[in-house]
């Protein structure tokens, strides 16, 4: 024992090795420690290995439907696993998180010093579907430096670590954001090369795995589908005063993962980490039991201060058609909302429902730096709309468009708690590090900021609820955003789609497939025929709590190039009515008024020239209903009627520029034309 | 009045009763030493709850498992415990000898005197308790089939699959309608469905129902799903009419409008097949038995010390 034991301590630590058993991705997690290296909290039993059976099973769902189910879901979500959720005393595990998904109850911060939680929350409707998204970025170090059992444990960086408040996020966030300087700083706790934290990574990248394997209802009831990912969590900073958004959830198709997820500090450009993704999932050999697939999901552009869509690669030279077929491929839908902000257009614009919970700041730490440094204002080039505009002039110039992005929505919550977007009783999902939990139990100061809001859903329409079908489903793009409500929300382009097609739902969704694409797809418009939409919209069928909202309206949003080379857009409505009088009673948020349960119409686009490239996507609009920070308003009875007793934390109750009402909506994927002339 | 309190946790060590269970008791055979330990009011986290057992509870379960881990010899053949007395004891310069050096930093109490070999015990004893239960154990962390299917029944509440309905529905549509005509609307509706053929849904040309975007038939829908695509209203409905199977009934209420509905087929809730969870249960059970086996460990070693707690 005694030689064995000097044998060992006699490496260098740069022989630890982490020895992944060969075979299915997940067995990686079975792992053995040499000794010398710093201890993990692996706790996976060396038998999983042989028992579970892993690869996506072949099989039939009870609610099987070729013409596809609307399931709901969130593709991000962090845990403790986070360092920006545990600085927030954030205890949710992602374990905790997908029971909380299916419906049971979640204990919340803040917790007394019994660790008894002194909030929970509860979903009304679970979702279907999940992906918790943890940053890859110190994931390590979570594991290293709360484990008291390792050496680093004791370590001043540790110790900044674990002490949980605004220095920690600052510090680790501002090293992290000099990722792509020549010289990157690494966490002396992290020891040689990295080594303690990488380790402690590939622990909880396994835990993860596991977690999410738990979850997952491979039976035939199909109830509910985990996601294994994580967030690359790009935050670029040349002047450490703007902080560009260029974060992805990375979302793999099944079981099948690499052996870690890429972080910003050893990826530190997009085009690496679609790089890496190839190499490590895409042409990866896993022993041919079952190949593995990914996609990444950018979000909050609204924040990249015009970034996320360059048209450059990292060297500023123009993109070339690999790299628009790679980011094609990879990235194919975005996240147009999250509790972060809306990032479809951007406000101030002839298109008054842009102002839709956009924030005024355009960089990532903007509510941080706000008052302290000049405010950077939100660009163009950083919304969604402009990028497939944009996206169009590439196809023109390049023969590719790497901005042919499909839309969904999530909540971003640093809670731990996925699909919790409803307005009244918002805890703030601190995603800006603000403790908003320990606000919920004072009503005197908002949970969030003020310009934060509780996030969207994703929705995908796929045949059932696995993930292979609604992986596929996300890859041909056939999903939507929505800011929360639950609409039910069809859109189909085609050329020769009947007028009266609204009149018999019951063959709309046959005669839209047949008859043409869904969103996400590419419309085929035949020599002498005009584009044809059908779009068809329910409104949210509610909860015993919260009855869902009037619909007021329908807009087809039309972006195209003409043949100058000009870009343009134009937002029309085709159903409802935008000047209906409905409202808002602000003393209880009762809506006035009424709008409509369902919508539907077929739109013909009589403009359409078939030389010019074009998109469409359908945009549904509410009636008005309050937005959280009323409620709260609302419950501390705020009476602006006398100034002097509206507390401090709340005077946004009483400030005219901060709307007191919203329109809820939901955004379709686009469906795209391209001529022939245009295609590569 | 805020007190200023330390504790000081005495955790003696009785002779070994021969009443334990096996695995402690197999470990204790002819221990009788007494060991003390002194917790500090920052390592107590204490405060005015802090008289609170409950409270108290993880530091006497570390105290515990340090003790253990102690008398297992498990700190002697740990290359992270040798790193840190190496670190610690080299000003003595034993070089490599291991033996010397280990055997002299525990007459100096280095080990008790650490916080990070103490931490470094803890999780070896924690490991070891893991490792020592046979494949056959109840807390062995390979259940057995039978194992799991006791899991899945004790969990049921996990594990039993969703009610399931299949219906059809025909829409009424109660704009522009006041009440007396909604009335006489669903009047019509009923008697024209009780003249039809049951196996045959009227069609919507047939002008008795409104068109919808919702699906005239529901397949094996859940109640989630049923509650999300007509609200909770018509759910509840649904289950008062429930024992009516193959019958038109109505109006039901959701919230789009008024519903007539024919239930096909309840699929009752079930508990599956463990061959149809068995990823679930494998890992639920492992992770429910990683925290019973602890506490399991830790209960029987309790029985073997003799906690004494002293208000400094």
């Amino acid at each position: 024992m005694l030689t064995l034991t000097l044998a060992l301590l006699t490496r260098p630590f740069s022989a630890c090795r982490l020895k992944p058993i060969q075979g299915f991705a997940f067995t990686a997690a079975i792992v053995l420690l040499i000794g010398g290296c710093e201890p993990t909290q692996t706790e996976i039993d060396p038998t999983t290995q042989t028992v579970l059976t892993l690869k996506e099973p072949d099989r039939t769902c009870l609610d099987y439907n070729p013409q596809k189910n609307p399931y709901f879901g969130d593709t991000h979500v962090h845990t403790v696993f986070s360092l920006d959720a545990y600085t927030q005393d954030t205890r949710v595990t992602p374990r905790d998180a997908y029971r909380f998904a299916k419906g049971h109850e979640l204990d919340l911060a803040p917790y007394d010093e019994h660790g008894n939680a002194l909030l929970t929350a509860r979903l009304e409707r679970p979702l279907d579907f999940v992906l918790i998204s943890d940053h890859a970025e110190f994931l390590g170090d979570r594991s290293l430096c709360t484990n008291p059992q390792t050496t680093a444990y004791d370590t001043p960086t540790c110790v900044l670590y674990r002490s949980k408040n605004f220095i920690t996020n600052l510090a680790f966030n501002l090293l992290q954001s000099q990722a792509q300087s020549n010289a990157p700083i690494r966490m002396p706790h992290c020891g040689p090369n990295g080594e303690f934290c990488r380790q402690h990574a590939i622990t909880l990248w396994q835990q993860t795995q596991l977690m999410a394997e738990e979850a997952y209802d491979r039976s035939e009831e199909c109830a509910f589908t985990s996601f294994i990912g994580y967030e690359w969590s790009a935050s670029p900073s040349k002047n450490l005063i703007t902080y560009q958004n260029l974060h992805r959830n990375v979302l793999f198709a099944n079981a099948q993962v690499p052996e870690l997820p890429i972080g910003y500090l050893t990826e530190a450009y997009p085009e690496g980490l679609w790089q890496r993704l190839e190499e490590e999932c895409l042409n990866a050999d896993f022993d041919g039991v079952e190949s593995c697939d990914v996609l990444a999901i950018p979000h909050n552009s609204n924040l990249s201060n015009g970034m996320m869509f360059e048209q450059v690669d990292r060297n500023g030279d123009p993109l070339t058609q690999a790299a628009i077929e790679k980011r094609l491929a990879l990235e194919p839908i975005a996240e147009i909302i999250q509790h972060k902000g809306v990032s479809e257009c951007i406000a101030g614009g002839s298109d008054e429902a842009c102002a839709f919970d956009a924030v005024p700041w355009g960089h990532l730490a903007g509510n941080v730096l706000e008052g302290i440094f000049p405010n950077v204002a939100p660009k163009s080039e950083s919304f969604l709309r402009h990028a497939l505009k944009q996206g169009l002039s590439l196809q023109q110039n390049t023969g590719g468009n790497p901005f042919k992005y499909g839309f969904i929505g999530s909540t971003d919550t640093h809670i731990g708690a996925p699909g919790l977007v409803k307005e009244e009783g918002y805890p703030g999902h601190g995603g800006a590090g603000n403790l908003g939990q320990v606000a919920a139990t004072d009503i005197t100061v908002f949970n969030d900021n003020i310009e934060h809001n509780p996030g969207g859903l994703a929705v995908v329409w796929a045949e059932q609820n696995t993930r292979r079908d609604l992986f596929a489903a996300m890859k041909r793009k056939e999903v939507y955003a929505t800011s929360g409500p639950r609409h039910i929300l069809r859109f189909f382009g085609g050329d020769r789609y009947p007028e009266d097609l609204c009149d018999n739902p019951e063959a709309l969704t046959e005669t839209g497939y047949d008859q043409g694409v869904p969103m996400g797809g590419d419309l085929v418009v035949a020599e002498g025929r005009h584009p044809h939409f059908v779009v068809s919209v329910l409104k949210d069928a509610g909860t015993a709590s919260t009855p869902g909202v009037d619909l007021q309206q329908v807009q087809i949003i039309k972006g195209w190039l003409d043949q100058n080379n000009q870009l343009h857009e134009q937002v029309l409505t085709v159903a409802g009515d935008p000047d209906n009088p409905a409202g808002v009673d602000l003393s209880s948020c009762q809506p006035t008024g009424s709008g409509y349960a369902q919508l539907c119409t077929v739109w013909e686009d009589q403009h359409f020239n078939p030389k010019q490239q074009a998109f469409y996507y359908a945009r549904v609009l509410e009636n008005p209903s309050c937005r959280w920070h009323t409620y709260q308003c609302l419950k501390a009875q705020v009476d602006c009627s006398q100034p002097t007793t509206v507390p401090e934390g709340l005077q946004a109750c009483c400030n005219d520029n901060v709307s007191k009402v919203h329109q809820e909506r939901s955004w379709s994927s686009p469906i795209w034309y391209t001529p022939a002339e245009a295609e590569s | 009045m805020k007190r200023s309190v330390s504790y000081s946790v005495l955790v003696r060590l009785l002779i070994f009763s021969g009443i334990g269970l096996v695995l402690v008791g197999l470990q204790h055979r002819g221990d009788n030493a007494l060991t003390v330990i002194t917790i500090n009011q920052v390592d107590a986290n204490t405060s005015q709850q802090s008289q609170d057992n409950a409270a108290l509870q993880p530091l006497i379960d570390e105290a515990i498992l340090f003790e253990e881990g102690l008398r297992l010899g498990l700190a002697e053949s740990d290359p992270i415990v040798f790193n840190r007395l190496h670190q610690n004891m080299v000003f003595l310069q034993y070089g490599d000898d291991f033996e010397a050096m280990y055997q002299q930093a525990m007459a100096m109490g280095m080990l008790r005197k650490d916080i990070v070999i103490r931490r470094r015990v803890i999780q070896l004893t924690k490991q070891w308790i893991r490792n020592q239960f046979p494949l056959e154990s109840e807390h062995n962390l390979s259940p057995t089939d039978q194992q799991l299917q006791r899991y899945i029944q004790q969990h049921a509440h996990e594990f039993r699959t969703p009610v399931r309905y299949s219906f059809e529905q025909l829409f009424i549509d109660p704009r522009g309608l006041n009440e007396k005509a909604l009335s006489q609307r669903f009047t019509t509706v009923r008697q024209r469905l009780a003249q039809s053929n049951e196996n045959k849904t009227p069609a919507l040309n047939e002008g008795l129902a409104d068109p919808t975007l919702l699906p005239l038939r529901f397949r094996l829908a859940t109640r989630q799903t049923i509650q999300q695509r007509l609200g909770p209203t018509f759910l509840q409905q649904l289950d008062t009419g429930a024992d009516s199977r193959n019958r038109w009934q109505g109006p039901v209420q959701s919230s789009y409008g008024f519903h007539f509905v024919r239930i096909e087929a309840i699929r009752e809730a079930r508990l599956p097949p463990l061959e149809n969870v068995y990823n679930r249960a494998y890992l639920g059970w492992q992770q429910q038995n990683k925290a019973q086996l602890l506490q399991h460990y830790l209960a029987n070693a309790r029985q073997h010390y003799d906690i004494i707690i002293e208000e400094g």
